[in-house]
């Protein structure tokens, strides 16, 4: 065994998939309304409703802001945001004025005062820009549960 | 045997046995994207597992040394928090070079702009890289 090849738990140890790792996956996908409003009814809740929510309730509510800007408010602190992965689904054809990334721009996920985390739609040439209707948002978050001993 | 298990280099992804590895990096960039000091609280890694070292190259350019070499770099996923959003930013982080395999193993790794540049992170620009790393091959 080579160096660094250990399998040590803890923030950083290579044992991703232990449950030891402290990973926490979560998911949320919501169907867009005009000018990206976000759908009223279901959250938490069903597709049926416009939302998707997965892992464990971590989501206590989704604000929009300004243009393309959406602060997700989490019920609990995490130790870290780890990575993430930030689609956007056009429901027309594919426009490259269009929502063509979703970025974070802000992590506060480990302060407990305000657990949130920001993301912005951007087009193409990364300008800032509203989903439009039937436009798809689908976001996973890992969160890091504890810290490295 | 479809929908069986093949032990190997595409197998029981979840399995101990896999020989995947997941490297997780998080820095605060320093001015023009300099690299904390490894340890410092900026710099969350404790750079004595999987990553020997990160250094600053060129205009959004950073090498990332492992310890050991690999049988291949499976997944890379980069992404930045901008200090303040700019498309003008760094926005995007794209694997330029795999060199994860070789005798001095390493990654290299190109910040880009929304339109596609080349540009350093700015002071408190934090910057995450993501990798899967396979430990051995398939019988």
């Amino acid at each position: 065994m080579g160096t660094g090849r250990g399998i040590k738990p803890g923030y950083y140890g290579e044992d991703y998939h232990s449950y030891l790792s402290g990973r926490n996956d979560v998911n949320l996908k919501w169907v867009s309304q005009a000018a990206g409003v976000l759908p009223a009814a279901g959250f938490p809740g069903s597709v049926a409703g416009g939302w998707l929510q997965a892992g464990g309730g971590a989501v206590d509510t989704v604000v929009h802001g300004g243009v393309g800007v959406y602060t997700i408010t989490l019920n609990d602190s995490w130790v870290d945001l780890v990575k993430w992965v930030l689609n956007c689904k056009q429901a027309a054809a594919f426009s490259a004025a269009g929502v063509c990334d979703v970025q974070v721009t802000a992590d506060n996920s480990a302060v407990d005062a305000t657990r949130t985390i920001v993301i912005l739609c951007t087009n193409a040439a990364g300008a800032a820009v509203e989903p439009a209707v039937n436009d798809v948002i689908s976001l996973e978050f890992t969160f890091q549960s504890f810290n490295a001993n | 045997m479809p929908g069986g298990i093949k032990p190997g280099y595409y197998h029981d992804y979840l399995s101990y046995e896999s020989g995947r590895n997941f490297v997780d990096i998080e820095f605060t960039a320093g001015v023009a994207g300099a690299v904390p000091a490894v340890n410092t609280a900026a710099f969350p890694h404790p750079g004595a597992g999987v990553v020997a070292s990160i250094v600053k190259g060129g205009v959004g350019v950073y090498t990332i040394n492992l310890n050991d070499a690999w049988v291949d770099l499976l997944v890379f996923r980069g992404w930045t928090i901008q200090a303040a959003y700019s498309a003008a930013g760094a926005c995007h982080v794209m694997v330029t070079a795999n060199n994860s395999g070789a005798a001095t193993p390493s990654i290299t790794v190109l910040v880009v702009n929304a339109a596609g540049a080349a540009v350093n992170p700015t002071t408190g620009d934090t910057i995450y890289f993501n990798f899967e790393l396979q430990l051995f091959n398939a019988n």
